[in-house]
């Protein structure tokens, strides 16, 4: 009876990517990677691939001689192990304000903003894309309430804007859809004089009000502050 | 298990040399970047993470491709696929295209599947014409898709936009590509030259050759789909979208320029009507030439592709895809109007 060593490597491959998935799911670090639309792919993932290691395991015995790894077959190996490299490689890698850069739909850039929706969710707090929606749309900003002197609390990370007039940044945030390379970044103005410069890409914790001037809405700080980057980095 | 007999021989040491031997590799590699700090890179941050956020999308649908490609290899008998090719073209690659509709997974497991069916005896033309339309037939891109206009008030029309433009492109590029013989265009696999037994009759042969077929088609396309990833994850942290603003408003650019992102943003079908809606610069036309284009043509699918078939099956796709989704796009411009 020969041990078949393609099954081997096969196996381990496949066990790599199941376990890879399983602590996705488990230390939640799925939503690093996904939206909520495709959570579902990595339990899928993770049962599956572990069952696809289990079937390989269970017939790495073989009465014929085995076939020997080709380079084609470790190259494969290779290929697949990549990704998961590169995550131990940069374990915390984040969308910032270079990947907010590279968007077609940034905001505060005025030629090319997102699309106000119809109507806002009745329900819905004021937050980033309502902003930017109102800056738009001035239907769409009498519906949502955004309307100067409007409290708002808002959690993101600091960009700044070429072309932002004054002295103040913008606090960005993703919008997730399926996964990290569909993210759309939506930004809002600070307004200046906070005697604050912060960095880019410092996760910042903003209170005041929404302020309007010649360029749109912005965000009059009443308080400010450095928080962490929230366990679950987009908005969906 | 050592044995005395010559023959019956024991290969776990070169097995255990092998695994151990990733290993090791796999923990310097890790050690020396994290010692580099390269994490610290935003560059190398940005490109990590959407480069795995696409892996890891759509290893799952390239795994439930192989698993259906499996499935069609040992449990589906050759006679069905004799009949199937029996069927009059006209009548296959219609059916096949429409076929996409009761599929649901997007192009990185429709191509393993197309494969399967090309290489058991299914017409190219039809495989092809399959392949093309289930990423952009299949119900919940159509699902989504409407989800994503619902706020715009057009969710029917890019659903039926979609899903017509769609199965035009996936028969017409069917019957244009797909004319000749299986052998002339799929490329041939290591594999193929080890084929299992066509029927497996116990149930550990049928398991052992279901686990083979997977793998086989697992690890091909796997691949594929990470060189491609790589390449789309680069191309979006290097290159500034904002390059294509400037033609937004042109129709015909604009259809050009979101085709062109299509391919470089190498979206999942599920996925893409939530990032189109969002090019309110561009027309409505636009937009649709986004959501048909990309399914079809991407970076990660041109690998996969030039994987599974012939040279310059890409370039021939290309050439058949852009001009019918172009003006597939203008009279829908047109049309809503």
């Amino acid at each position: 009876m020969n041990i078949d060593t393609g099954r081997v490597l096969r196996a381990a491959v496949f066990a790599a990517w199941a376990i890879f998935f399983a602590y996705l799911r488990i230390s939640g670090d799925m939503t690093r990677y996904l939206g909520p639309r495709t959570y579902w792919v990595v339990t899928f993932g993770a049962v599956a691939l572990g069952g696809a290691a289990i079937a390989h395991v269970a017939t790495l015995r073989t009465q014929t001689e085995p076939r020997r790894p080709t380079r084609a077959d470790m190259a494969s190996v290779a290929a697949l192990l990549i990704p998961i490299v590169g995550v131990l490689m940069i374990p915390s890698a984040e969308l910032g304000a270079l990947a907010a850069s590279r968007k077609l739909s940034s905001a505060g850039g005025g030629e090319v903003g997102a699309f106000a929706p119809a109507a806002p969710d009745p329900d819905g707090d004021i937050s980033f894309a309502e902003i930017q929606y109102a800056n738009e749309s001035e239907e769409y900003a009498a519906q949502a309430g955004v309307v100067e002197g409007t409290p708002i609390r808002l959690t993101g990370f600091v960009t700044h804007a070429a072309d932002a007039p004054g002295e103040g940044f913008d606090l960005t945030r993703f919008y997730v859809s399926c996964c990290a390379a569909d993210a759309l970044p939506f930004s809002v103005r600070i307004g200046p004089s906070i005697g604050l410069a912060p960095l880019e890409n410092d996760w910042l914790e903003v209170q005041g009000r929404v302020a309007r001037d010649e360029s749109g809405f912005y965000v009059q700080v009443q308080d400010i502050s450095e928080v962490p980057e929230p366990a679950v980095p987009y908005l969906y | 298990m050592a044995s005395s007999s010559p023959t019956v021989m024991l290969r776990r040491p070169a097995g255990n040399l092998l695994l151990g031997g990733m290993v090791v590799i796999v923990a310097t590699l890790v050690a020396a970047a994290r010692l580099a700090g390269i994490g610290r890179s935003a560059l190398a941050e940005t490109f990590v993470l959407i480069f795995t956020s696409i892996v890891v999308e759509a290893l799952p649908f390239v795994l439930l491709g192989a698993i259906v490609s499996a499935g069609i290899a040992v449990l589906v008998p050759n006679r069905a696929f004799e009949r199937l090719a029996r069927l009059p073209l006209p009548l296959q690659v219609p059916g096949a295209a429409l076929g996409g509709l009761a599929f649901p997974v997007c192009e990185c497991g429709s191509v393993p599947v197309a494969r399967r069916l090309i290489s058991r005896g299914m017409h190219p033309a039809a495989g092809l014409a399959f392949m093309l339309a289930s990423p952009i037939m299949n119900p919940i891109v159509l699902a989504s898709t409407w989800i994503a206009y619902q706020g715009r008030g057009l969710a029917l029309q890019m659903v039926l936009g979609r899903a017509g433009l769609g199965l035009l492109l996936a028969m017409v590029a069917g019957w244009a590509i797909g004319g000749e013989g299986a052998r002339d265009i799929l490329r041939a696999r290591p594999d193929d030259e080890h084929p299992a037994p066509a029927t497996p009759t116990s149930p550990g042969d049928r398991i052992r050759a279901f686990t083979d077929h997977l793998a086989a088609d697992f690890y091909f396309m796997g691949k594929f789909v990470v060189i491609g990833s790589a390449l789309a994850a680069a191309l979006q942290a290097v290159v500034p979208q904002t390059l294509l603003s400037g033609v937004a408003r042109t129709p015909v650019l604009g259809a050009l320029a979101l085709m062109a992102l299509a391919f470089l943003l190498s979206l999942c079908s599920e996925a893409d009507a939530f990032v189109a809606v969002s090019f309110v610069q561009f027309p409505i036309g636009s937009q649709l030439a986004f959501l048909v284009f990309g399914p079809v043509v991407d970076a990660k699918l041109a690998f996969l592709y030039g994987a599974t078939f012939r040279r310059r099956f890409v370039v021939k796709l290309v050439v058949v895809a852009a001009p019918i989704v172009l003006a597939g796009s203008l009279w829908f411009e047109v049309l809503m109007r």
